[in-house]
């Protein structure tokens, strides 16, 4: 019988929790990794009052108790309904109680969760980012959430404008799907019948601008700069192929760093992806990603997944 | 048909992320395995697959 002293909350697809779990085996920590999608293979008993958890998968026994350190926890806060088909009554069971039973997994209240369901869900609000962002002290550009065709967009945001979702746009019809990127259009573009339907965030196109990706843990912090053929990238950078974009060490002025993380702080999260955009001699705080990718990042250079294991490892 | 629906990009759909292919995810370990039992995460040439296959859903985990 093994005792976790880390809890890993993952799924199969989540090719960067193998990094963490690699680099808790090497720092010798027990841990137990739970997949989303693999939970139904396994044998669970939820004591919610102890608490405990009892796992059993393939004759081997994990018991989760008071000893529980810590949970890394790399769980949607809620599902979004991109099927694109009517789930049978067994497929809406099977989605819905299993994501009660990760919920449920709050009840170790005693170990420190990296990050906290709650304040993940919370800094997931976009309009909130930015709100907070200002408050301790990003410039962030100018922003309307707007369903309002006739609002004076050009002269207050400009124009053309950045376009953004609100939350994710992710569609399914039939055999496609759908993601909307950022987009940089005219406001006349956006000023059609349709405009109205839905209500979408309007910002500041910033031009000539260098992306910057800010990856945290804990207190330690790294910066890459993203660039299309050694050159800055006029809006979203991710309509771009990879094999086309280089992300390198950047080296943030220590204001900008300090603003980083204390903005983390502010929200509660542990561990995040910001994305910061350089400007006209500006930081522009674009968002934060309190579940964002760090996979494509951790390197020797960037030893993001044994930071990973430090700050569960304390 | 709204501005953001109209301008997003089109991928086919797919109702489940296909597994990595001749491998095995090793439940004790935490880790998808490959030929001579290679770790695949460790593979610079799998690298890509971090980020969702090259298939942006979002950052959040929803959408996967």
């Amino acid at each position: 019988m093994i005792r976790p002293t880390v809890l890993v909350l993952a799924n199969l697809h989540d090719f960067s929790s193998d990094k963490v779990c690699l680099a808790l085996a090497q720092a010798g920590v027990t841990y137990l990794r739970l997949n989303r999608d693999q939970l139904a293979e396994l044998r669970l008993r939820l004591d919610p009052i102890e608490p405990r958890l009892k796992v059993e998968f393939d004759g081997q026994v994990w018991v989760v108790d008071e000893t529980l350190q810590s949970v890394w926890f790399r769980q949607p806060t809620y599902l979004r309904n991109a099927e694109g088909r009517i789930l049978t009554a067994a497929e809406q069971l099977y989605r819905s109680q299993w994501m009660a039973f990760i919920r449920a997994l709050s009840v170790f209240t005693d170990a420190r969760w990296v990050n906290d369901p709650t304040a993940t869900f919370r800094a997931e609000n976009k309009a909130w980012q930015l709100r907070v962002a200002s408050l301790v002290g990003f410039d962030v550009p100018a922003t309307l959430v707007s369903n309002d065709p006739t609002a004076p967009v050009p002269a207050t945001i400009g124009d053309p404008v950045a376009l953004k979702a609100l939350d994710t746009v992710l569609l399914r019809e039939g055999e496609t799907q759908t993601f909307a990127f950022t987009q940089i259009v005219s406001w006349k573009s956006c000023m059609d019948e349709d405009f109205q339907k839905i209500p979408s965030t309007l910002q500041m196109a910033l031009h000539d601008k260098l992306d910057l990706r800010v990856t945290i843990v804990g207190e330690q912090l790294w910066c890459v700069a993203i660039r299309h053929k050694e050159r800055g990238i006029e809006g979203d950078w991710r309509l771009h192929k990879k094999s086309e974009v280089s992300y390198e060490t950047f080296v943030l002025p220590d204001e900008i760093e300090n603003r980083c993380f204390v903005l983390m702080r502010r929200m509660g999260l542990t561990m995040a992806g910001i994305d910061l955009a350089l400007s006209d001699q500006h930081y522009w705080f674009i968002e934060i990603n309190p579940t964002g990718e760090w996979g494509w990042l951790d390197s020797p250079e960037r030893p993001i997944a044994n930071a990973i294991v430090s700050t569960l490892s304390c | 048909m709204h501005i953001l629906q109209r301008l997003a990009v089109t991928s086919p759909a797919r109702d489940s992320t296909p597994m990595p292919m001749d491998a095995r995810y090793d439940f004790a370990v935490g880790v998808w395995r490959g030929e001579g039992e290679a770790i695949l995460a460790l593979d610079p040439a799998l690298e890509q697959h971090t980020k969702k296959m090259d298939v942006e859903t979002g950052e959040d985990q929803k959408g996967q």
